[in-house]
Protein backbone atom coordinates (compact mmCIF):
# COMPACT_ATOMS: atom_id res chain seq x y z
CA UNK A 1 0.00 0.00 0.00
CA UNK A 2 1.38 3.40 -1.02
CA UNK A 3 1.71 6.18 1.58
CA UNK A 4 1.62 9.81 0.51
CA UNK A 5 4.80 11.58 1.79
CA UNK A 6 2.67 14.34 3.35
CA UNK A 7 0.62 11.74 5.25
CA UNK A 8 3.88 10.08 6.29
CA UNK A 9 5.13 13.36 7.79
CA UNK A 10 1.85 13.91 9.62
CA UNK A 11 2.06 10.35 10.98
CA UNK A 12 5.62 10.93 12.24
CA UNK A 13 4.64 14.06 14.15
CA UNK A 14 1.39 12.50 15.42
CA UNK A 15 3.03 9.32 16.75
CA UNK A 16 5.91 11.19 18.38
CA UNK A 17 3.82 13.87 20.06
CA UNK A 18 0.99 11.41 20.71
CA UNK A 19 3.23 9.20 22.87
CA UNK A 20 4.57 12.20 24.81
CA UNK A 21 1.15 13.73 25.45
CA UNK A 22 -0.26 10.29 26.24
CA UNK A 23 2.28 9.79 29.02
CA UNK A 24 1.75 13.35 30.24
CA UNK A 25 -2.01 12.79 30.35
CA UNK A 26 -1.57 9.89 32.79
CA UNK A 27 0.95 11.79 34.93
CA UNK A 28 4.11 10.04 33.75
CA UNK A 29 6.18 13.16 33.17
CA UNK A 30 8.74 15.21 35.06
CA UNK A 31 11.19 17.69 33.57
CA UNK A 32 13.28 18.42 36.63
CA UNK A 33 14.98 16.61 39.46
CA UNK A 34 13.75 19.41 41.72
CA UNK A 35 10.15 18.16 41.68
CA UNK A 36 8.62 14.71 41.70
CA UNK A 37 5.94 13.39 39.35
CA UNK A 38 3.24 15.11 41.39
CA UNK A 39 5.02 18.48 41.28
CA UNK A 40 6.19 18.37 44.92
CA UNK A 41 9.65 19.81 45.69
CA UNK A 42 12.33 17.17 46.28
CA UNK A 43 14.37 17.49 49.48
CA UNK A 44 17.54 15.64 50.46
CA UNK A 45 16.87 12.55 52.57
CA UNK A 46 18.56 12.58 55.99
CA UNK A 47 19.53 8.94 55.59
CA UNK A 48 20.84 8.88 52.04
CA UNK A 49 23.70 11.16 50.95
CA UNK A 50 23.07 10.19 47.31
CA UNK A 51 19.89 12.27 47.35
CA UNK A 52 22.01 15.43 47.54
CA UNK A 53 22.01 17.23 44.19
CA UNK A 54 24.13 20.09 42.88
CA UNK A 55 21.18 22.49 42.70
CA UNK A 56 20.46 22.04 46.43
CA UNK A 57 21.62 24.80 48.78
CA UNK A 58 23.96 24.58 51.75
CA UNK A 59 20.96 25.36 53.96
CA UNK A 60 18.92 22.42 52.61
CA UNK A 61 21.79 20.01 53.28
CA UNK A 62 22.45 21.51 56.69
CA UNK A 63 18.78 21.15 57.70
CA UNK A 64 18.34 17.65 56.30
CA UNK A 65 21.48 16.19 57.90
CA UNK A 66 21.54 18.30 61.06
CA UNK A 67 25.03 19.63 60.38
CA UNK A 68 25.69 23.36 60.94
CA UNK A 69 26.56 25.36 57.80
CA UNK A 70 29.72 26.63 59.52
CA UNK A 71 30.93 23.03 60.03
CA UNK A 72 30.51 22.25 56.34
CA UNK A 73 32.35 25.42 55.31
CA UNK A 74 35.26 24.82 57.66
CA UNK A 75 35.54 21.12 56.74
CA UNK A 76 36.19 22.08 53.12
CA UNK A 77 38.19 25.30 53.66
CA UNK A 78 35.40 27.36 52.13
CA UNK A 79 35.00 31.09 52.92
CA UNK A 80 33.15 31.52 56.21
CA UNK A 81 30.95 34.24 54.71
CA UNK A 82 29.52 31.91 52.02
CA UNK A 83 25.76 32.39 51.88
CA UNK A 84 23.68 29.45 53.09
CA UNK A 85 21.45 29.88 50.04
CA UNK A 86 24.31 29.14 47.62
CA UNK A 87 23.68 26.10 45.39
CA UNK A 88 26.30 23.42 46.04
CA UNK A 89 27.49 23.21 42.45
CA UNK A 90 28.37 26.91 42.48
CA UNK A 91 30.78 26.22 45.35
CA UNK A 92 32.79 23.53 43.60
CA UNK A 93 36.56 24.03 43.90
CA UNK A 94 39.73 22.00 44.43
CA UNK A 95 38.70 21.37 48.02
CA UNK A 96 34.97 20.84 47.52
CA UNK A 97 32.75 18.88 45.17
CA UNK A 98 29.61 16.78 45.45
CA UNK A 99 31.49 13.52 45.91
CA UNK A 100 33.62 14.94 48.74
CA UNK A 101 30.54 16.35 50.46
CA UNK A 102 28.67 13.03 50.22
CA UNK A 103 31.65 11.11 51.63
CA UNK A 104 32.08 13.61 54.46
CA UNK A 105 28.39 13.56 55.36
CA UNK A 106 28.39 9.75 55.24
CA UNK A 107 31.19 9.79 57.83
CA UNK A 108 29.20 12.25 59.95
CA UNK A 109 26.16 9.96 59.78
CA UNK A 110 28.19 6.97 60.94
CA UNK A 111 29.59 8.79 63.96
CA UNK A 112 27.71 7.99 67.18
CA UNK B 1 -12.24 7.21 -20.27
CA UNK B 2 -9.49 8.61 -22.49
CA UNK B 3 -6.71 6.48 -23.87
CA UNK B 4 -4.21 8.44 -21.83
CA UNK B 5 -5.95 7.77 -18.53
CA UNK B 6 -5.84 4.00 -18.95
CA UNK B 7 -2.13 3.94 -19.73
CA UNK B 8 -0.04 2.91 -16.73
CA UNK B 9 1.29 6.24 -15.52
CA UNK B 10 4.38 4.71 -13.88
CA UNK B 11 7.55 6.07 -15.40
CA UNK B 12 6.02 9.21 -16.82
CA UNK B 13 7.78 12.46 -16.01
CA UNK B 14 6.20 14.13 -13.00
CA UNK B 15 4.50 17.43 -13.80
CA UNK B 16 6.74 20.34 -12.83
CA UNK B 17 5.32 22.48 -10.06
CA UNK B 18 6.29 26.14 -10.09
CA UNK B 19 5.62 29.30 -8.13
CA UNK B 20 3.50 29.34 -5.00
CA UNK B 21 2.41 25.72 -5.45
CA UNK B 22 6.04 24.61 -5.19
CA UNK B 23 5.88 25.48 -1.50
CA UNK B 24 3.35 22.72 -0.92
CA UNK B 25 5.80 19.82 -1.14
CA UNK B 26 6.55 17.30 1.57
CA UNK B 27 10.15 18.56 1.57
CA UNK B 28 9.01 22.04 2.59
CA UNK B 29 6.66 20.45 5.12
CA UNK B 30 9.60 18.48 6.56
CA UNK B 31 11.67 21.63 6.91
CA UNK B 32 8.78 23.30 8.75
CA UNK B 33 8.49 20.35 11.13
CA UNK B 34 12.26 20.32 11.74
CA UNK B 35 12.28 24.09 12.26
CA UNK B 36 9.37 23.88 14.71
CA UNK B 37 11.10 21.32 16.93
CA UNK B 38 14.41 23.25 16.79
CA UNK B 39 12.58 26.48 17.68
CA UNK B 40 10.87 24.73 20.60
CA UNK B 41 14.23 23.58 21.99
CA UNK B 42 15.68 27.07 21.48
CA UNK B 43 12.72 28.53 23.38
CA UNK B 44 13.13 26.01 26.23
CA UNK B 45 16.85 26.82 26.40
CA UNK B 46 16.25 30.59 26.44
CA UNK B 47 13.64 30.31 29.21
CA UNK B 48 15.91 28.04 31.27
CA UNK B 49 18.95 30.31 30.88
CA UNK B 50 16.87 33.42 31.64
CA UNK B 51 15.43 31.84 34.81
CA UNK B 52 18.87 30.81 36.04
CA UNK B 53 19.87 27.82 38.13
CA UNK B 54 18.94 29.36 41.45
CA UNK B 55 15.48 30.46 40.34
CA UNK B 56 12.48 29.52 42.46
CA UNK B 57 10.58 28.95 39.20
CA UNK B 58 11.33 25.47 37.92
CA UNK B 59 12.01 25.48 34.19
CA UNK B 60 12.83 22.55 31.94
CA UNK B 61 16.42 22.18 30.85
CA UNK B 62 16.72 21.29 27.14
CA UNK B 63 18.49 18.14 28.38
CA UNK B 64 15.12 17.00 29.75
CA UNK B 65 13.90 16.53 26.17
CA UNK B 66 16.85 14.46 24.95
CA UNK B 67 15.69 10.96 23.94
CA UNK B 68 19.17 9.51 24.27
CA UNK B 69 19.23 10.58 27.92
CA UNK B 70 16.30 8.20 28.36
CA UNK B 71 18.34 5.29 26.99
CA UNK B 72 21.29 6.20 29.20
CA UNK B 73 19.18 6.24 32.35
CA UNK B 74 16.97 3.24 31.48
CA UNK B 75 19.13 0.64 33.22
CA UNK B 76 19.39 2.67 36.44
CA UNK B 77 15.66 3.40 36.34
CA UNK B 78 14.86 -0.31 36.19
CA UNK B 79 17.64 -1.57 38.47
CA UNK B 80 17.24 1.13 41.16
CA UNK B 81 13.44 1.27 41.27
CA UNK B 82 12.88 4.63 39.64
CA UNK B 83 16.25 6.38 40.20
CA UNK B 84 17.90 8.37 37.42
CA UNK B 85 21.47 9.06 36.40
CA UNK B 86 22.29 12.76 36.99
CA UNK B 87 20.90 15.22 34.42
CA UNK B 88 18.07 12.87 33.35
CA UNK B 89 14.42 12.82 34.32
CA UNK B 90 11.20 10.96 33.62
CA UNK B 91 10.73 13.17 30.54
CA UNK B 92 13.88 11.65 28.98
CA UNK B 93 12.39 8.17 29.27
CA UNK B 94 9.10 9.35 27.76
CA UNK B 95 10.79 11.12 24.83
CA UNK B 96 12.98 8.03 24.27
CA UNK B 97 9.85 5.86 24.18
CA UNK B 98 8.29 8.29 21.68
CA UNK B 99 11.38 8.22 19.44
CA UNK B 100 11.63 4.42 19.54
CA UNK B 101 7.92 3.85 18.92
CA UNK B 102 8.16 6.26 15.99
CA UNK B 103 11.08 4.18 14.70
CA UNK B 104 9.17 0.94 15.21
CA UNK B 105 6.23 2.22 13.17
CA UNK B 106 7.87 4.63 10.73
CA UNK B 107 11.59 3.78 10.61
CA UNK B 108 14.21 6.38 11.65
CA UNK B 109 11.87 9.24 10.89
CA UNK B 110 12.77 10.92 14.19
CA UNK B 111 16.23 11.56 12.70
CA UNK B 112 14.92 12.88 9.39
CA UNK B 113 11.92 14.88 10.59
CA UNK B 114 12.40 15.87 14.22
CA UNK B 115 16.01 15.83 15.47
CA UNK B 116 17.27 19.45 15.75
CA UNK B 117 20.91 18.39 15.39
CA UNK B 118 20.04 16.67 12.10
CA UNK B 119 18.25 19.85 11.02
CA UNK B 120 21.28 22.03 11.80
CA UNK B 121 23.53 19.71 9.77
CA UNK B 122 20.97 19.81 6.93
CA UNK B 123 21.06 23.60 7.00
CA UNK B 124 24.86 23.71 6.86
CA UNK B 125 24.87 21.25 3.95
CA UNK B 126 22.20 23.28 2.14
CA UNK B 127 24.32 26.40 2.63
CA UNK B 128 27.34 24.53 1.28
CA UNK B 129 25.32 23.40 -1.78
CA UNK B 130 24.13 26.98 -2.37
CA UNK B 131 27.72 28.27 -2.13
CA UNK B 132 28.91 25.66 -4.61
CA UNK B 133 26.09 26.51 -6.98
CA UNK B 134 26.56 30.27 -6.75
CA UNK B 135 30.34 30.70 -6.71
CA UNK B 136 32.59 29.02 -9.26
CA UNK B 137 35.82 29.09 -7.14
CA UNK B 138 33.96 27.44 -4.25
CA UNK B 139 32.57 24.80 -6.60
CA UNK B 140 36.08 24.12 -7.97
CA UNK B 141 37.47 23.85 -4.44
CA UNK B 142 34.87 21.30 -3.38
CA UNK B 143 35.28 19.31 -6.60
CA UNK B 144 39.05 19.21 -6.14
CA UNK B 145 38.63 17.88 -2.61
CA UNK B 146 36.10 15.30 -3.78
CA UNK B 147 38.44 14.12 -6.54
CA UNK B 148 41.41 13.81 -4.21
CA UNK B 149 39.39 11.79 -1.71
CA UNK B 150 37.77 9.60 -4.34
CA UNK B 151 39.79 6.37 -3.98
CA UNK B 152 39.80 6.35 -0.19
CA UNK B 153 36.56 8.04 0.78
CA UNK B 154 33.99 5.34 -0.17
CA UNK B 155 35.94 2.77 1.87
CA UNK B 156 36.27 5.09 4.87
CA UNK B 157 32.59 6.02 4.61
CA UNK B 158 31.60 2.37 4.64
CA UNK B 159 33.56 1.43 7.75
CA UNK B 160 33.12 4.66 9.73
CA UNK B 161 29.36 3.98 9.76
CA UNK B 162 29.95 1.14 12.22
CA UNK B 163 31.44 3.56 14.75
CA UNK B 164 27.98 4.68 15.95
CA UNK B 165 27.25 1.18 17.30
CA UNK B 166 30.42 1.37 19.37
CA UNK B 167 29.36 4.79 20.69
CA UNK B 168 25.93 3.35 21.52
CA UNK B 169 27.36 0.41 23.49
CA UNK B 170 29.91 2.61 25.29
CA UNK B 171 27.38 5.30 26.26
CA UNK B 172 24.65 2.93 27.47
CA UNK B 173 26.87 0.42 29.27
CA UNK B 174 29.01 3.24 30.72
CA UNK B 175 25.93 4.88 32.22
CA UNK B 176 24.76 1.50 33.55
CA UNK B 177 28.11 0.65 35.17
CA UNK B 178 29.17 4.04 36.52
CA UNK B 179 25.75 5.62 37.11
CA UNK B 180 26.72 8.79 35.25
CA UNK B 181 26.45 9.86 31.63
CA UNK B 182 29.92 8.97 30.35
CA UNK B 183 28.88 10.23 26.91
CA UNK B 184 27.78 13.69 28.08
CA UNK B 185 31.16 15.43 27.71
CA UNK B 186 31.50 14.05 24.18
CA UNK B 187 27.92 14.73 23.11
CA UNK B 188 27.70 17.53 20.51
CA UNK B 189 24.01 18.07 21.31
CA UNK B 190 24.82 18.58 25.00
CA UNK B 191 27.60 20.98 23.97
CA UNK B 192 25.20 22.94 21.77
CA UNK B 193 22.47 23.42 24.38
CA UNK B 194 25.03 24.45 27.00
CA UNK B 195 27.05 26.65 24.65
CA UNK B 196 26.19 29.70 26.76
CA UNK B 197 28.40 28.24 29.52
CA UNK B 198 31.41 28.86 27.23
CA UNK B 199 33.24 25.74 28.39
CA UNK B 200 35.55 23.91 26.02
CA UNK B 201 34.58 20.24 26.10
CA UNK B 202 35.29 17.34 23.71
CA UNK B 203 31.59 17.60 22.78
CA UNK B 204 32.11 21.18 21.58
CA UNK B 205 35.04 20.05 19.43
CA UNK B 206 32.92 17.20 18.01
CA UNK B 207 30.08 19.67 17.36
CA UNK B 208 32.49 21.94 15.50
CA UNK B 209 33.86 19.03 13.48
CA UNK B 210 30.32 17.89 12.64
CA UNK B 211 29.28 21.33 11.45
CA UNK B 212 32.45 21.90 9.42
CA UNK B 213 32.15 18.33 8.12
CA UNK B 214 28.59 19.08 6.97
CA UNK B 215 30.07 21.39 4.33
CA UNK B 216 31.68 18.36 2.72
CA UNK B 217 29.56 15.33 3.75
CA UNK B 218 25.87 15.53 4.60
CA UNK B 219 24.92 14.63 8.18
CA UNK B 220 28.39 13.40 9.30
CA UNK B 221 27.33 13.04 12.95
CA UNK B 222 24.26 10.98 11.98
CA UNK B 223 26.20 8.78 9.56
CA UNK B 224 29.13 7.91 11.76
CA UNK B 225 28.63 8.56 15.44
CA UNK B 226 25.05 9.22 16.58
CA UNK B 227 24.11 6.50 19.12
CA UNK B 228 20.42 7.43 18.96
CA UNK B 229 20.46 7.04 15.17
CA UNK B 230 22.12 3.64 15.65
CA UNK B 231 19.39 2.30 17.92
CA UNK B 232 16.66 4.02 15.92
CA UNK B 233 17.90 2.38 12.71
CA UNK B 234 17.99 -1.06 14.32
CA UNK B 235 14.46 -0.70 15.75
CA UNK B 236 13.29 0.69 12.40
CA UNK B 237 14.21 -2.64 10.79
CA UNK B 238 11.00 -3.99 12.35
CA UNK B 239 8.87 -1.23 10.81
CA UNK B 240 6.17 -2.08 8.25
CA UNK B 241 7.14 1.03 6.24
CA UNK B 242 9.76 0.96 3.51
CA UNK B 243 10.81 2.74 0.32
CA UNK B 244 10.36 0.89 -2.97
CA UNK B 245 12.09 1.61 -6.23
CA UNK B 246 10.10 0.38 -9.24
CA UNK B 247 12.77 -0.72 -11.70
CA UNK B 248 10.33 -0.53 -14.64
CA UNK B 249 9.65 3.13 -14.03
CA UNK B 250 13.19 4.09 -13.02
CA UNK B 251 15.62 5.53 -15.59
CA UNK B 252 18.71 5.15 -13.36
CA UNK B 253 19.32 8.88 -13.48
CA UNK B 254 20.83 8.69 -9.95
CA UNK B 255 19.03 11.87 -8.84
CA UNK B 256 17.68 9.94 -5.83
CA UNK B 257 21.16 8.82 -4.78
CA UNK B 258 22.50 12.37 -5.12
CA UNK B 259 19.59 13.67 -3.03
CA UNK B 260 20.11 11.19 -0.17
CA UNK B 261 21.70 13.02 2.80
CA UNK B 262 22.90 9.70 4.23
CA UNK B 263 24.78 8.75 1.05
CA UNK B 264 22.78 5.61 0.29
CA UNK B 265 22.78 4.09 -3.20
CA UNK B 266 19.05 4.43 -3.73
CA UNK B 267 19.19 3.99 -7.53
CA UNK B 268 20.53 0.44 -7.31
CA UNK B 269 18.19 -0.85 -4.60
CA UNK B 270 14.84 -2.54 -5.05
CA UNK B 271 13.67 -1.75 -1.55
CA UNK B 272 15.37 0.76 0.75
CA UNK B 273 15.38 -0.63 4.28
CA UNK B 274 18.88 0.44 5.29
CA UNK B 275 19.47 1.13 8.99
CA UNK B 276 21.09 4.39 7.87
CA UNK B 277 17.98 5.70 6.05
CA UNK B 278 16.52 8.63 8.03
CA UNK B 279 13.21 8.57 6.09
CA UNK B 280 13.58 12.18 5.00
CA UNK B 281 11.97 11.23 1.66
CA UNK B 282 14.25 13.62 -0.24
CA UNK B 283 14.78 10.85 -2.80
CA UNK B 284 11.02 10.47 -3.33
CA UNK B 285 10.60 14.20 -3.75
CA UNK B 286 13.53 14.59 -6.14
CA UNK B 287 12.68 11.56 -8.31
CA UNK B 288 11.47 12.94 -11.67
CA UNK B 289 9.42 9.83 -12.59
CA UNK B 290 5.91 8.93 -11.50
CA UNK B 291 5.81 5.76 -9.43
CA UNK B 292 9.55 5.08 -9.62
CA UNK B 293 10.14 5.67 -5.91
CA UNK B 294 7.37 5.45 -3.33
CA UNK B 295 6.77 5.00 0.39
CA UNK B 296 5.05 1.68 1.01
CA UNK B 297 3.32 0.00 3.91
CA UNK B 298 3.80 -3.76 4.09
CA UNK B 299 4.79 -6.72 6.22
CA UNK B 300 7.60 -5.95 8.71
CA UNK B 301 10.99 -7.45 7.75
CA UNK B 302 9.54 -8.69 4.44
CA UNK B 303 9.38 -5.32 2.64
CA UNK B 304 6.31 -6.58 0.75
Amino acid sequence: MKINPFVYGILVVSVFLGVIYGFRAVGVWSISGKIDGEGKAIQPSATDVNTIKGWMTLEQVSTAFGVPVADILSAFDLPADTSASTPLKEMESDTFDMLMLREWLQEQLQQP
Amino acid sequence: MTAESIVNKNGRVKPRVRGFKALFTHQVFRRLVQFSFAAFILYITAVHVAAGEGSSVITASPEAYCPFGGLETLYKYIASAGAFVPHTHLSNLVVAAAALLTALLLRSSFCGWICPLGFIQDMVSSFSAWMQKSFVPVRKFFRAIAQRGQPLWPVLDKYLRFMKYGVLVWAVTGAAIYGVMVFKDYDPWSALITIAEMSLTPGLVILGLSLVGSFFVERPWCRYACPLGAVSGLVGKLSPVYLKREAGACTNCKICTKACPMGLNVHTATVITSVDCVSCLECVGECPREGALEVKFGVPLMAK
